[in-house]
Order: C-alpha cells, then structure tokens, then sequence
C-alpha cells in the first residue's frame, strides 16, 4: 500500500512542480531565430 | 489549410485539468477499490498487472493521443475522423475515426444519467433524506427507486429522479455552450481541486474512523485498509489471466484511453505546446485519485462498518447501497455522504462534458454548424440516446447493453487502432519526433520500442482475451477451456433459460443505427474537408 500510494502521490508532485515551474510561454517569444545560411550569403 | 481556429485552451494548466478531469470519474472511487479488493484476482497481484499496464499501455497510448491529437490541431482538425482524415490521406482514413465519434457520444447517454444519481444522493445525504437506519433494505429501495429499476418507464414523470437527470443534461449543455475556455476548462479549473480537497476531507474521515462498533474490534478501519491492500499470493495471481485481463482493463477505462477525448482536447494545443509532461501530469493526476485517494476512502469505510461482506457487491452496490449505510451509521454522516455524492457528481460532469466535446468538435468541422447548431444537433441525438436508457430502466438493461457495445468493446477497439494508426501509418520515428516538440520533458528512450512493439502486442492479446471472455463466454482458463455464452450476447440471441430481451435487441439496433448515421455524416464531411 505504501509503495503503490506513495509512488502515484510522488510522480503526481513531481509533475505538478515541472508543470508549475516550466517554461512560461513568454520564453517562446524571447529566443532569437537562427539565421538561415541564404540569408547569411544574401547579407 | 486555411481554415480559422476559434477555440483554444487558455492556460497549460487548464487543459492539463480538463484530460484529468476527463480521466478521473467514478471508476476512480467505486470501481477501483473493489478491484483490489477481489480475494480471487485482486490484492498485490492485481496491483502488479495494473501498473505493468499503466506503464506498457496506459502511458504510452496517453502519449500517443496527446500526440495525434496536436498534429491534428495544426492541421486544422479537432476531431477523430478529421484528424484521421489528417494522418492518413486516403479516402477510407476518415472512417478510422468513426470510433471517437461514437464512443464518447454513446457512453454520454448513459453516463449522465448515473450523474445524476450522483446528484440526487448528494442532495438526498445534505437534506438528511438518505438516513434509513441500520437495514440494508430501505437503501436498496432508494437505488431501486432512483434508478427505475424495477419497472420500465418507472421514474418518469414529475419524479426527483428524473428532474435531477433533466437537471444535469441541461447543464452539461450549458456548460458545452460556452466553449472550450469558457466552459470545460472553467468547470474543470475549479472542479479537479475540489474534488481534491473533498476527497481529502473524507480520506481523513475514514482514517480517523478507527472501531466504530466496539463489540467488533475486528471490524477497523485498519483491518480494513488491510483487507484491501495485504498482499495475497502474488506468483499465483500473475498466472491468472484474469487478473491481467482486469488490471489492464481498469487501465484502459480509468485513463480515458481510446475514448476519442485526449486526442480531440490535445488539439487544441499550439504547435509548441508540450504534450509529454502534460499527458504524464494528467496521468498522475488520475493515479493519484484512483490508487492515493480512492483505494483509501470507500473500501476500508465500508468495511469498518459492515465487514468484507458488504465490499464484494459491484460498483454500483458499493456506491448507492453500501456508502449511504456506512455514512448513515457515523457522526455528521449526512455531510460526509453528502460531500462524497458531491465529489461523485463532480468527476462525473468533468467526465461526462469531455464526452460532448468530441461531438461538438465533429459537427463544427465536418458539417460546417456553428456552435448553436452544433450543440442543438448533439443535444437531439444524445437525447434520443438518453431516452432509451431512461425509459427502460428496468434490471437497468438498456444501460448495461449500451455500455458493453460502446463502453467496453468500442473503447478496446479504438485504443488498439490508435495504436497501430500511430506506428503503421503515421510512423513512430516520426511520432517519437512530433511527441518531443515543444516537450518540456523527454520519453525515456525505451518507451519507443514499447510504443512500437509491446504495446500493440500486448493490447491486441487483451483485447482478444476480453473478447473471447465476454462475447465467446471463455473461462480464462488454458488447461481446461470452457465457452458459455454470455449474458449480452444471451440477451441478443437468446438461449436455454435465457430468453432474448427486447430492449437489449432495440438498444443493440439503436446503437447501429447511431453508427450508420454517424458513418453517413463522415461520409458528407469528407466531401467537405477533400474540398477544402
């Protein structure tokens, strides 16, 4: 009972913190795009 | 495709409530429990199988839902035979999806009536009306006259059963009509944490239940948890191919798995959104109401107060029967029973509202209907579907036929199409890619093989296995193979002292019906999506 209860109620906090702490969706927007090789040449 | 997306989630968290709320439902409390329970397949064996089966099928189904269902979204696709439609570019790739059409829709016909039960015994428990004293009769009276199920026809009419089931279809729609953000994810945002703190409330009710009746000291709630949870022999259980055949099918219901629900929610999602921490957070989720918070609350209640006797009847017995006996015989009990119907209502609307959206999903884009007409279609046939499964209600046959077609075979069936749709046609290298897009975690690799190999396998062999034991009547025995008919399949063709019934024949017919109709509305969606 132990192990069963306690390994579904630990993996469920884990995941809970990951999701709650994870990426926001503002860190989408703050990367910088990779500059294409034909842009690179055409520059 | 340059067809406008109007509906999306509008928080990670909140889609990540709504599949869990989906997943979580009444299985979670009553049928779980007394799985574990079982002397002949339950205990630690049973506990075994069911986690091997969470981790060989549960998980990896889950993930390829979430992962389907999100490549659909940006193809422009939010339900089953769309996204179907999608992935595998024939004229027949649609037809693949008629499953996660009719499945939600057909369960819904059903499952909302039990919702409101739920509801009526949370408010009969709050007003007191469920204290019938220390006898089991007057409780099974109640069941029986909330359910109709001694007579056909027999709650219609002004009754409060049947204003509470008016009551609760009318709700589930109005919710349904707000939307996807406005409506599911708002419910569910709110619901799943209450849930949660209920469950909570009643988890330390029972534990603190210690020897209700003194003159009994082996009937604790102690004795009770290890009457549930004691290991028994646990080689010999793993044998049993019964005991696998139970466990992997807890599984499969409890996690909403090849129910046409995930895939059509995870299309929502953006491109980038993640579906693997998302798919394995909502997975936990539902593990933990199921084995941390219903494995702990019903059983070992029930079995305080009345014994191992009392856990043995069947979810619905332990649920109506047994629980408002247990509650009635405890201080405060119409609260605590109360609350317990509350937290049943509220896993089954957050179940039963993922059941429409499919539905809803399916009219909008196939059809071209708005939301108006999309709703008023779906709440006609659902209905019509609901109907049936009110009006005969006795020995509650319509009900018990529509959930082994739809809810047992037709959810095996899809779950295992999923599965081969997603290695044979859409690829599993290019399925392991999509699935780690945007992912906030990775898959650990082995899971790509058991995607590929073992979870087909091993799906096919119990579906087979589920099939010759509930259709052909097997034994599930190897030495000594024995094939007696069922009782749907009884009730259907008829047999020596089993005469058919006639309202599993009409249910039966219905169901086809239901699916012919459904197949012709691909067929004109078709034609509208190759038009596209």
């Amino acid at each position: 009972m132990l192990i069963s209860v306690g390994g579904v109620t630990a993996l469920f906090v884990w995941c809970l913190h990951k999701v709650l702490t994870g990426k926001k969706p503002s860190d989408h927007l703050a990367h910088v795009e990779p500059v294409e090789q034909a842009d690179l040449e055409k520059r | 495709m340059t067809q406008k997306k109007t509906e999306a989630w509008s928080s990670k968290i909140g889609v990540i409530m709504a599949v869990a709320g989906s997943a979580v439902g009444l299985g979670n409390f009553l049928r779980f429990p007394g799985l574990v329970a079982d002397k002949e397949t339950g205990g630690g064996a049973f506990l075994i199988a069911y986690f091997i089966s969470l981790l060989v099928v549960g998980l990896p189904i889950c993930w390829v839902e979430w992962t389907l269902g999100r490549f659909g979204g940006t193809q422009g696709y939010n339900s089953s035979p769309g996204i179907f439609h999608a992935i595998i570019r024939k004229p027949w790739g649609k037809y693949l999806g008629l499953l996660g059409f009719i499945i939600p829709v057909g369960v819904y016909f059903y499952y909302v009536v039990i919702e409101s039960w739920c509801l009526g015994y949370a408010w009969s428990s709050f007003t007191g009306g469920l204290d019938l004293g220390k006898d089991s009769a007057p409780y099974a009276a109640h069941f029986a006259q909330t359910t109709g199920l001694k007579a056909d026809g027999a709650i219609l009419g002004l009754s409060a059963p049947f204003l509470f089931f008016i009551g609760v279809f009318i709700l589930n729609f109005v919710i349904i009509y707000r939307g996807l953000s406005k409506g599911i994810e708002f419910i569910c945002n709110w619901g799943m944490p209450l849930l949660i703190v209920i469950a909570l409330v009643l988890l330390v009710r029972v534990l603190t239940l210690g020897t209700p009746d003194p003159a009994k000291p082996e009937l604790s709630v102690w004795n009770g948890l290890g009457y549930m949870w004691n290991p028994h022999d646990i080689a010999q259980g793993l044998s049993n191919p019964a005991v696998w055949l139970k466990a992997a099918s807890q599984i499969f219901f409890t996690l909403s798995v090849g129910f046409g629900v995930i895939i059509t929610y995870a299309s929502y999602l953006k491109k980038n959104d993640d579906v693997v921490l998302s798919g394995l957070t909502a997975t936990a989720a539902n593990e933990f109401c199921e084995v941390g918070l219903g494995g702990l609350i019903t059983v070992p209640a029930a079995f305080a107060f009345l014994g191992a006797s009392a856990v043995a009847g069947g979810t619905f017995a332990l649920g109506f029967n047994v629980l408002p006996q247990v509650f009635a015989g405890m201080p405060y009990g119409h609260l605590f029973g109360g609350l317990f119907f509350t937290l049943l209502f509220i896993a089954a609307i957050t179940s039963s509202l993922s059941m429409l959206q499919p539905g809803i999903a399916f009219l909008e884009e196939g059809l071209g209907l708005d939301r108006r007409g999309s709703v008023a279609l779906l709440g006609l046939v659902t209905a019509v579907g609901c109907t049936l499964v009110v009006w005969f209600s006795e020995g509650l046959k319509a009900l018990s036929t529509v959930d082994f077609w739809i809810g047992d075979i037709g959810i095996f069936l899809q779950g295992t199409l999923l599965i081969y749709v997603f290695n044979f046609a859409f690829g599993t290298e290019r399925g392991w890619t999509e699935a780690h897009h945007g992912a906030d975690i990775r898959i650990p690799r082995i899971f790509k093989f058991v995607i590929r190999w073992v979870s087909p396998a091993f799906l096919t062999a119990i579906f087979a296995m589920f099939v010759l034991k509930n259709v052909a009547g097997w034994n599930l025995s190897f030495t000594a193979p024995l094939f007696t008919p069922t009782e749907p399949i009884l009730d259907l063709v008829g047999g020596p002292n089993h005469p058919a019934s006639g309202v599993a024949r009409l249910t039966a017919f219905f169901l086809l019906l239901f699916g012919l109709f459904s197949a012709l509305l691909i067929h004109r969606a078709g034609k509208r999506w190759d038009a596209r």
